[in-house]
């Protein structure tokens, strides 16, 4: 008991604190009720010097007046007074009684302080051995289900995370922090993942939208027999193409991602935006560099764009036939000399700019609309040649601006 | 003075045993009012068909018994009614007046953000009381009608005969009656079973000084050693009736300003109050059911709300999150429940002046009993959702006890039915005003009542 005074004198006296029967419980880890003999032992013997704050119980006799009316029915009444109202609020109660409930260095000025008081001291369900009543209820495991396949992803690093979530006596929290500390290793490697496993090739920056660490491990865990769920729409197209080629019939999944790639046009002008710098400064350079003129004829121009476009499709075909899996097909943009007659029967020449698809393999073209006296400056034995022509791999120096190499 | 501090010396340190109870699986009455998948590309014209087809019968028998010994015939249909022939008709009461509230009239006006204004009752002003079934509507006119409560919605027969004027002038009604009722167990030992209602936690304050009392009473630490903790062990079961929450309106064109989006102080909100709940969950069962002003749906009948916006009650066996209304068991008595809304809306279609007889909340209750709909004015001027195949209201069973939340103040009483039911009706004062909360005795159906109040600080 005289711990308790020496707390209660610490907490009252010196730190002027409002100190209820629960704090001094949990305080002291004693019972509620020897808390309140100990209080109330302390208030006695230092009267002066504190403020009691008591809690009155009774029996209100029925058909008296009372604040919820109604019918005519017992009603229980527990009332915090001050030690100063404590004889008259147990008048006209029956089976009157009281204890002490809070302490404190003088009278609290509102309600509110000894709520606070009792939220500093903590909550009740944390020290209910110290209770009067005992408990009729049990505490059950709570598994947090939405993370459970994040879990089986993982599957290298989901070890140990799966046995913590599985054991019965691991508290959630602990779970929980696991697996945000298998999420936060995963979002460490979202680069190398997606390079070594991205469709598009390692060129391809990270994606807007996939900004999730989790989805990085869906490459890693392809080879674990579990279905990923997909995260993103373009995840899941990259994961369902891997699925698809993984099932051992790549011609039509090449196919038809080849198809894709010619119709989704908003990926490829991100893909486009996402191209490494210099060939990025390239294409700008091809775009701005406008022809003055094109030797050939629309007709004939669309005549070999038609070749080369078939002669594109062709190569295409052929390399998904050999299963080549890392197909890049990019556009650029290109202008272009369209001639024309108008009412008055003028040839009319007008420069359009034109989105163009192309391949990583596919030889830079030939700048269009080069000015007369560079090219006189040039070489003049290497004659642009009209339309394209294949090269075996993109040259990326700068003299690709005069012409193409041999 | 101090002497007569009550701590036992001897039993200081006792812990009194909690009474157990037998709660019902949450299976068996989870599906009475689940609205499953929803749909609202249906009329509710359906659910009055519904309920039409499934009191009827109950009705139809009710009349026969009580006014086929008088040779009075039943006509089927509404408008084939005879003039000058004395007979009894049954349909569904709707009440066509200028006091009810528009839903045409609040959308052309679009003054309203959540939830549309409620007048103070819907039968001061001039209306026309019909009947009407499968064949069309028949206005009814007489005392009768006009001094008897009456509701949008319930089923009843009306025996009168035709006016030359093609009323029909009602001079006698009766309902459906009280569902049958299962045989109410025999309890030795006293139970008791607290009610609370309108908690009203608040961002400003989500959990006041005499909360905290109410939990440190639930939970056994308050109260004097010999006089009041054994009555805390007897509690077997607390059933907070709706209202848990007070949240902040949202201002106007909140839905386009991110700033007034914040929910962080929601948040916060709901947060403390599951702490304060947890409380009480540890120690005995729990069971929650919303209420007008909580996150759930405004119409009826409401879903439980989610069992993850609390976190931490729902870590303890004894929790449960109920619909509005809902049904539940704790030692073989049924118990039914609601919010309040339903009682509420049954409220204004009473006439003013209110004589004080017959129509407080809790005889409205026991009145909805013998109509055997908890919610008749629903849809016409309760929200409820659109139900196609049943009226979930219709109740197949008496309870034990019919407790409804959210009123002003604590009433008791009972209602009894023709076949020997008996049901104990109770109301549940809001507890933000009165701090109050009731205690009823499963032994012998009893209501108390507990009051928290701090004063003068």
């Amino acid at each position: 008991m005289s711990n308790a005074h020496d707390v209660l004198r610490l907490w009252v006296h010196q730190e002027e604190q409002v100190v209820t029967y629960r704090k001094l419980s949990r305080e002291l880890k004693v019972h509620v009720n020897v808390a309140k003999h100990a209080m109330l032992e302390f208030y006695e013997a230092n009267k002066n010097s504190c403020h009691a704050t008591f809690l009155v119980t009774g029996t209100k006799r029925p058909g008296s007046e009372n604040g919820c009316g109604g019918s005519e029915s017992t009603e229980l009444l527990m009332k915090l007074v001050p030690i100063a109202e404590l004889a008259s609020a147990q008048q006209g109660l029956d089976n009157a009684a009281f204890h002490i409930y809070s302490i404190e260095h003088h009278a609290p000025n509102g309600k509110h302080v000894l709520a606070m008081a009792n939220i500093s001291a903590g909550p009740i369900r944390d020290m209910a051995e110290f209770s009067a009543v005992g408990s009729s209820v049990t505490r059950v495991s709570v598994s947090s289900v939405s993370r459970a396949p994040v879990v089986q992803l993982e599957a290298p690093k989901a070890a140990k995370v799966e046995k913590s979530v599985s054991s019965p006596a691991a508290s959630e929290d602990i779970s929980i922090d696991k697996q945000e500390q298998v999420e936060v290793a995963s979002a460490k490697t979202p680069a190398k993942a997606k390079d070594s496993k991205s469709f598009f090739g390692k060129h391809v920056a990270k994606l807007a939208h996939e900004d999730r660490p989790a989805s990085s491990s869906v490459a890693k865990a392809a080879s674990a027999p579990v279905k990923v769920e997909p995260r993103t729409p373009v995840e899941s197209q990259i994961d369902s193409d891997v699925d698809m080629d993984n099932a051992g019939d790549p011609q039509p999944a090449s196919k038809r991602r080849v198809e894709d790639m010619f119709d989704d046009d908003d990926f490829d002008d991100f893909v486009e935006a996402a191209s490494v710098p210099e060939s990025r400064s390239n294409h700008e350079t091809q775009g701005t560099v406008t022809a003055a003129s094109r030797e050939a004829s629309d007709v004939e121009m669309s005549d070999s764009e038609s070749r080369s476009a078939k002669a594109n499709s062709q190569d295409m075909q052929l390399d998904s036939q050999t299963g080549d899996n890392r197909r890049v097909r990019k556009r650029r943009k290109v202008s272009k000399i369209k001639h024309s007659k108008n009412k008055r029967g003028m040839l009319v020449s007008q420069t359009v700019e034109e989105w163009e698809s192309y391949s990583e393999s596919e030889p830079e073209p030939a700048p269009r609309g080069i000015p007369a006296k560079r090219q006189s400056a040039g070489d003049s034995d290497t004659k642009k040649p009209l339309g394209k022509s294949k090269s075996v791999a993109p040259k990326r120096s700068i003299l690709t601006f005069f012409g193409k190499k041999q | 003075m101090l002497a007569a501090c009550d701590f036992g010396t001897s039993s200081m340190e006792h812990m009194f045993e909690r009474a157990t109870a037998v709660s019902d699986d949450p299976a068996k009455y989870s599906r009475v009012f689940s609205t499953g998948r929803r749909s609202y590309v249906r009329q509710f014209n359906e659910l009055y068909y519904a309920r039409l087809n499934e009191l009827k019968p109950h009705v139809l028998r009710h009349a026969e018994k009580r006014w086929s010994g008088k040779g009075i015939k039943h006509t089927p249909k509404a408008l084939n009614v005879e003039a000058g022939e004395t007979t009894y008709i049954v349909g569904t009461v709707f009440i066509d007046s200028s006091k009810k509230p528009s839903t045409l009239e609040q959308v052309e006006k679009e003054h309203w953000i959540s939830d549309p204004e409620i007048s103070e009752g819907y039968r001061n002003g001039a209306e026309t009381v019909f009947l009407e079934d499968e064949s069309g509507r028949i206005v009814l006119v007489g005392d009768a009608v006009n001094k008897s409560l009456l509701v949008s919605g319930i089923v009843a027969a009306m025996l009168g005969k035709e006016t030359p004027d093609g009323s029909f002038e009602v001079v006698d009604m009766c309902f459906a009656g009280m569902a049958p009722q299962i045989a109410l167990p025999d309890v030795t030992e006293d139970k008791y079973v607290a009610f609370v209602s309108g908690l009203s936690a608040s961002v400003e304050c989500p959990v006041t000084l005499e909360m905290q009392m109410l939990a440190e009473y639930l939970c056994g630490t308050l109260g004097a050693a010999s006089a009041q903790q054994p009555l805390p062990a007897q509690i077997v079961q607390v059933v907070v009736a709706g209202n848990i929450l007070s949240l902040p309106t949202p201002p106007l064109g909140h839905t386009e300003d991110a700033r007034a989006n914040d929910r962080s102080a929601t948040s916060a909100l709901v947060s403390a109050i599951d702490s304060y709940l947890a409380d009480i969950a540890a120690v005995v069962p729990l069971a929650l059911m919303p209420g007008a002003q909580d996150p759930a749906d405004t119409s009826l009948p409401q879903q439980p709300i989610h069992r993850s916006m609390f976190a931490q009650c729902k870590q303890y066996s004894g929790f449960r999150s109920l619909s509005n209304p809902a049904f539940l068991e704790v030692d073989g008595h049924v118990l039914l429940g609601s919010s309040g809304q339903n009682v509420d809306d049954i409220g204004r279609y009473v006439r003013l002046p209110n004589n004080g007889s017959g129509d407080s909340p809790c005889e409205l209750a026991a009145r909805s009993l013998q109509w055997r709909h908890i919610a008749p004015s629903a849809p016409d001027t309760l929200w409820c959702y659109p139900f196609s195949d049943r009226d979930p209201f219709i109740l197949a069973q008496s309870p034990h006890v019919y407790f409804i939340g959210g009123q002003d103040l604590f009433d008791s009483g009972e209602a009894l039915g023709a076949d020997g039911q008996h049901t104990t009706v109770v109301t549940v004062p809001k507890f933000a005003q009165t701090h109050s909360i009731v205690l009823l005795n499963l032994r012998n159906m009893k209501c108390a009542t507990a009051r928290f109040s701090a004063t003068g600080f």
